[in-house]
This record gives C-alpha cells, structure tokens and sequence, in this order.
C-alpha cells in the first residue's frame, strides 16, 4: 500500500481547497471533509490526450481545460470546477508551479461561474471598492498603499465575484498577498529582502485576518497609466462600462468562449454594468499622485 | 459572412442568437457566432428594438425620419450602411415575411 501523502487545507475565492501540493501563499483552514477544490498529481485513471509540442500551449473547452509550461515539463489540467491536476517531474521547483496555479484557478473559478476580474480589492467593514486593470496598470501598488493605511486587501490579482439570483454579488478574499515591483516598494517603504519574488515584482504577503468574510461592492474603479501623464479620474457610462468590464476580466474573450461562458460572462458583466458605478482612472507615470489616488478610493467609501 | 446586399424593400430582424444588454441608454451587444462586442449609443439602442419583430428596411427609415433630426436621403444611406455591418457580423437576418 503506498504511503499516505499528506493533505493541506486553504482557503481562496470563497471556495475550500485541499490540496497534495504545499500552498503556504494560501489562507489556511481546518482540514474538511468535502472540499470545493482538490489539487493533486494525475491519477492512474486520468487519460489525457497530450499535445507533443515544445512550447507552451493551451486548450479549453467546455469539458476542460488543459495548459502545457515547457520551461518547468508541467502540464496543468482544470476540470469541472472542481479539480485541478498537475503532472510534473519529481524535481519541478513548487515555486514554479505556484506561478502557474493563478492560471489555472481563473479558469476555475469561471468553470463554476464566478466571475475572475484581473482586480486589486480592499475592504473597509462589508464592504469592498474594486480596483481593475491590467499589469503594469498600478493598481497593486494603489491596493498596497491602502492597506498600510488599514484597508484589509481582498485581493491583488484575481477578485472572484459570486452572483446569485437572491443576493447582490459578493466579493470574496483571494490569495493575501500583493506583487508590487521595486519603485513601488521603494515608495510605500517596503522591506523586500527577504520576500519572494517573480522576475519583475516582489511578493508581499499581507495579514488581514479581519477580511475574511464575504463583501459587497461599494464601486468599481479602472486604472490605467495616462497617454499624456496627465491625471484625471471620469465617470464611465453605458457601454463604456461594459468595454472596461469586459477587457479587465482575468482571460481572454477566446477562454471565455472555448469554455461555454460566453452568456454567463456578458449577464455578469451586466448585472455589474447597471449596478455599480464605474470609474476610470487615469495616473501619471510617477509615484507622486498616489495619495490623491489614495484619496479618491476612500471618499468613496464615504459616499452615498 | 452575409454577402448580399440588402435594399430598402429587406426585411430583417435581430439574430436571436445575439446577447444584447442595455446599460443607461446605451446598448452592449455579443454575437457568439463571432464573439465580437458591439456597443451603440442611443440611437443604436433604438434601432436594436425596433428590429425585436421583422421590419422592412423602407418602415424603419420612415419611423426614424419621424423620431430624429434627419433627412430621409441621409437616413437611408446611414441605415442602409449600417444595417450591412450588423447583417455582414450575423447580428442581423434577413426574413421572408
């Protein structure tokens, strides 16, 4: 009989994750008997049809998704919301396959209709301001800087939205951790030495026990770097809601679309079109706007 | 792609297989034949319902002549080129009514 292997427990995106693999970037929980999520190593019964192509590659349908990393020999399989299957060699760094886990835990959440938006988000009480946008866009240094001033984070990266027919959409915590690169920590006076890090950003875990529980949404911001390094903030109307929704969603309108979600997404980003106000923001290359920003996502907490 | 030409006496109605949503009184649309967006001021989202039943193309510029600040000649040549995008795209179809 093999060994047993051991299990570790988290929690992420509203959802509870048991895992064979060592997560420490994740919330961990008391051990449960019926997790939301497994991730583990193929079993003998999983008989996967692998492309032999030495690049990286992905497909998705609405039976699954399958991704292949050819720098770490890694295949990532992600199946009905429920599982995610890595196959490595023995001696692929857990490192690296963490890098990839964001990835896959997008198309997940999507596989069960969450909505992914590529979000930072911080909490004040119940509620919570959605700040979107690309990489590169600003807004986990934005996030960073709330939370040192007390704004618990409920994420960096992925916000994982839940919609249901009797509740408004809630957002829940994601992964407590924010990347920021060294200007931004230079800034916000971020000791970085002995922090994780990726090539361009360092990894700053974030303690925010008290944000935990699920929030509804006060507003949803767009961030961008300005064209002419002009600051200027604007109310966005009508489809222009849409546009940004849409493009700042964590995948690719082909993803969406391979795995089914085409209507789910739209609807989602409909319901959240009418209901909130969106707000696209435009900063100027340099740090020195960041306590107008600062001020901009706290007033309007105080708004009605 | 649609590659007839549609004239005055078409008439069309929206391809049921477009998902549209209105935001304020702006009109997002998504076709999932082509996986495009469309977003329409307005006037877009006007034209969008007054295609939920068949129309023809000729009872359409009457009704929008009557609602909006244009001429009939304008009006036909700017329904005739934009119904030929929204045709071309499959948001359109063509009906034998």
């Amino acid at each position: 009989m093999p060994p047993l292997k051991p299990s570790f427990f988290y929690t992420a995106y509203g959802l509870t994750i048991k895992s064979e693999l060592a997560l420490p970037e994740l919330r961990s929980i008391q051990p449960v008997s019926n997790a939301n999520i497994t991730i583990s190593p193929a079993e003998p019964s999983d008989a996967f049809n692998r492309e032999n192509l030495n690049r990286n590659y992905w497909r998705a349908t609405a039976h699954g998704f399958y991704m292949h990393i050819e720098d770490i020999g890694t295949d990532f399989h992600v199946t009905n919301g429920n599982r995610i299957i890595i196959e490595t060699a023995a001696d692929t760094s857990d490192f690296n396959i963490h890098l990839y886990l964001n990835s896959c835990m997008g198309v997940l959440v999507q596989q069960k209709n969450i909505l992914p938006l590529h979000a930072s988000c911080i909490s004040k009480g119940t509620e919570c301001i959605i700040i979107s946008g690309q990489s590169g866009s600003g807004k986990s240094t934005l996030a960073m800087a709330l939370n040192k001033k007390g704004y618990p984070l409920l994420s960096d990266d992925i916000c994982a939205l839940h919609f249901s027919q009797e509740n408004p959409p809630f957002v829940y915590p994601s992964i407590p951790q924010i990347k920021i690169g060294a200007d931004s920590a230079n800034a916000l006076k971020i000791n970085t030495s002995n922090l994780n890090s990726t090539p361009s950003k360092h990894i700053v875990p974030i303690d925010n026990r008290s944000a935990e529980r699920r929030h509804i949404i006060k507003a949803i911001f767009s961030i961008e770097q300005s064209d002419n390094d002009q600051f200027k903030i604007r109310d966005l109307h009508g489809s222009q809601k849409m546009a940004i929704l849409i493009k700042n969603t964590y995948a690719p309108t082909e993803l969406i679309a391979n795995l089914g979600k085409s209507k789910i997404h739209f609807d989602h980003c409909s319901i959240l079109a009418k209901l909130y106000k969106v707000k696209q923001i435009y900063r100027t290359s340099s740090l020195n706007n960041l306590p107008d920003l600062i001020s901009i996502i706290e007033n309007e907490f105080s708004n009605e | 792609m649609n590659m007839a030409k549609l004239n005055l006496n078409s008439t069309v109605t929206q391809n049921k297989e477009t998902l549209s949503s209105a935001i304020d009184d702006e009109l997002v649309l998504l076709s999932i034949i082509n996986n495009k967006y469309y977003g329409m001021d307005s006037v877009g989202n006007r034209i969008w319902s007054l295609l939920l039943e068949p129309i023809m193309i000729s009872d359409m510029i009457a009704v929008l002549t009557n609602e909006y600040d244009i001429s009939a000649a304008e009006c036909e040549k700017d329904v005739l080129s934009f119904f030929g995008e929204l045709y071309s795209d499959n948001l359109i179809i063509v009906t034998d009514e």
